[in-house]
């Protein structure tokens, strides 16, 4: 981890208890944690803010999270997505081109943390 | 078959019918053709006689005229004798005579006598045997002048020969018998066109009236007389209609065959048009019934993927409780978020196992560290009192796998051992390298399974536990079946399960790329 600057990540999730749980892992562990309810808001925020890490839901209302990611420019370094659903062919390939991984809802915390850490060694 | 009868019937009474016409054609025909054989021998015989037997009386005054009578009499071959004979009180005696037999001065006796006792100025006629031996027919005719004086002649006849007609002669069409008799007597046949005498079949009589006798003429048809068409006519109708009959029962039968065909087609058809409209039936059913699987199947993903959602947010919420309280937690509330851990660990697996075998989802493989998906897994689904989990990895590489699906696998061979042991025991789990694949097992102390059960553990639906959607193994071998690899279980009863994963160890054996 860069002691320098804090280490930011943004969460994307339309479910609050999933924001409000993923905010206080990752806080607790150290990180800057912005949030961001749907996909227009996360690329607003997007736009005015620089993040080490997008950790973002994949079905979201108004823009789903593929969609996100494939407007992102420039695209943050990482992106860790998160889905609930089995991904058709078409979203699967996207998410494979451009995100860093993909977990499954419901996922061991632990696996989270080992992927944005092994993101924060990698970026660093 | 009735057809054939009244036609066999029909053709019987035509047929007899017939036969009556032709037999009373042909019993006209011969009556006619009789008499007229009996008027032509009546002019010819009786008129050739008595003019024969005139000129020889005539003749009979002078013994040189007698001589050449007698002579071109006796020349014809079948005149025998030639005589003139004159009364003497009351015998007869020999005036004149040439040929066989009688001399002249002799007295006349027997048939001979009565013969010419009878003759008068009409021809007399008789056949009988003479003394010499043989039949003769005797012809007598009375001479005029001052003494009685009468012609005589005799000729051979050999009635038991046949005479037979030729087919060019007149009346050959006929067999005829002539009696110098008024019937049919046998000693008194003069001739025959045949041996077999009397006639035998149909027959017509004539009379031959020979000066004073009348002669009898018997005749029958040699062949019928009407002509053979004529005869056959009958049989040809007869035979005509049976035909008939034949052909027309055939067309019924062919017809009635073609109309049970056309039955039976007909209700062939109609079983079969039943049987189709019960397939479709079935098949509507069939597929209304898939309708509702596919609905709740629909309904199973979405309720399965809703639930995810939740389950997540417990995840996180238990390991940021745990985090809170790890400092200076008990071992009680230890065990019960290890049970929270575990049961949310459940609930996600059957999900996945429901969702899996509904919907398989596409394997997205990544290069995977094999130890620390095995601790993963007990992490999420840690061990409940009383059973201890053992590990024992022994340089395992990494594997090119879906990472979720295979810890999936091992979550179901997991909380399947922990199942197996209510009474507590060790899971042991290894994970080597044999034959270029990651072998990986795991064993638990509980309970076993007979050979039956083991058989059938791997079919969707199967469960030998109280609880449990049995879909567990059935879709983990699915899922390492798709990463070309292999599940197997072993067991005896009392001695516990060995379930063995298999994972090729390279991508371009797992038939998958990163």
């Amino acid at each position: 981890m860069n002691s320098a600057r804090p280490f930011r990540v943004l969460v994307v999730d339309d479910e609050p208890g999933m924001r409000e749980t993923l905010v206080d892992i990752l806080e607790a562990v150290g990180y800057q944690v912005s949030t961001a309810a749907d996909g227009e808001r996360a690329l607003d925020v997007v736009r005015d803010h620089e993040f080490d890490v997008m950790v973002m839901d994949v079905q979201m209302p108004k823009r789903d999270g593929v969609s996100v990611l494939q407007q992102l420019c420039p695209p943050p370094p990482i992106v860790i997505m998160m889905t609930a659903y089995a991904l058709e062919e078409r979203l699967r390939a996207a998410v494979n081109a451009n995100a860093f991984a993909i977990l499954h809802k419901p996922f061991p915390v632990g696996r989270l943390l080992e992927l944005v850490e092994s993101a924060s060694a990698g970026g660093a | 078959m009735v057809v054939l009868a009244v036609f066999a019937l029909v053709s019987a009474g035509l047929f007899a019918g017939a036969k009556n016409l032709v037999a009373d054609q042909e019993k006209r025909l011969l009556a006619e053709r009789t008499a007229e054989v009996g008027t032509l021998l009546s002019s010819a015989v009786g008129t050739s006689v008595q003019s024969s037997l005139s000129s020889l009386g005539t003749a009979a005054q002078s013994p040189t005229a007698f001589a050449q009578v007698a002579q071109a009499s006796l020349a014809s071959g079948s005149i025998t004798t030639v005589a003139v004979a004159a009364q003497q009180g009351s015998d007869w005696v020999v005036k004149a005579v040439a040929g066989k037999a009688l001399a002249v001065g002799e007295q006349l006796t027997g048939s001979r006598l009565a013969l010419v006792r009878s003759a008068g100025t009409k021809l007399r006629s008789d056949v009988f045997n003479v003394p010499e031996g043989g039949a003769r027919l005797a012809v007598a005719l009375g001479v005029p002048g001052p003494v009685r004086t009468v012609a005589y002649e005799e000729v051979v006849v050999n009635p038991s020969r046949a005479t037979p007609l030729t087919q060019s002669q007149p009346f050959h069409e006929l067999n005829v018998a002539l009696y110098v008799s008024t019937r049919a007597d046998a000693a008194k046949l003069l001739l025959s066109t045949t041996s077999q005498v009397p006639l035998r079949g149909k027959t017509a009589t004539a009379a031959v009236l020979v000066g004073d006798d009348s002669w009898l003429i018997v005749a029958a048809a040699r062949e019928p007389l009407a002509g053979t068409l004529a005869s056959n006519v009958p049989m040809i109708l007869a035979l005509a209609m049976l035909l008939i009959g034949l052909a027309m029962a055939g067309v019924v039968e062919s017809v009635s065959r073609r109309r049970d065909y056309a039955l039976t087609l007909v209700d062939e058809r109609t079983a079969a048009l039943q049987t189709s409209l019960g397939d479709l039936e079935k098949a509507q059913n069939a597929l209304v019934a898939n309708e509702r699987l596919a609905a709740l199947g629909q309904m199973a993903a979405t309720v399965g993927h809703e639930l995810r959602n939740p389950l997540g947010v417990l995840t996180n919420s238990l390991y940021l409780i745990r985090n809170t309280v790890s400092a200076d937690a008990d071992d009680r509330l230890r065990r019960q978020l290890d049970t929270a851990d575990r049961e949310i660990s459940a609930a996600t697996l059957i999900v996945s196992d429901l969702l899996e075998f509904s919907r398989p989802r596409a394997a997205n493989p990544t290069s995977v560290d094999v130890a620390a998906l095995l601790g993963e897994a007990v992490s999420v689904a840690p061990p409940p009192a009383g059973i201890s989990v053992l590990h024992d990895e022994v340089d395992v590489p990494q594997i090119v796998v879906d990472r979720d699906q295979i810890r999936q696998v091992i979550l179901n061979l997991l909380t399947n051992a922990y199942e197996a042991m209510p009474e507590g025991g060790t899971v042991r789990i290894t994970a080597q390298v044999i034959d270029h694949a990651v072998t990986i097992s795991v064993l638990d102390s509980g309970l076993g399974m007979d050979e039956q059960t083991r058989a059938q553990v791997f079919e969707p639906f199967f469960s030998s536990k109280v609880k449990g959607t049995g879909l567990g193994l059935a879709v983990s071998k699915r899922i390492v079946e798709k990463h070309l690899g292999n599940l197997t279980m072993t067991s005896q009863p009392g001695q516990g399960c060995t379930a063995v994963l298999t994972l090729p160890l390279t991508p371009a054996e797992a038939g998958v790329t990163v």
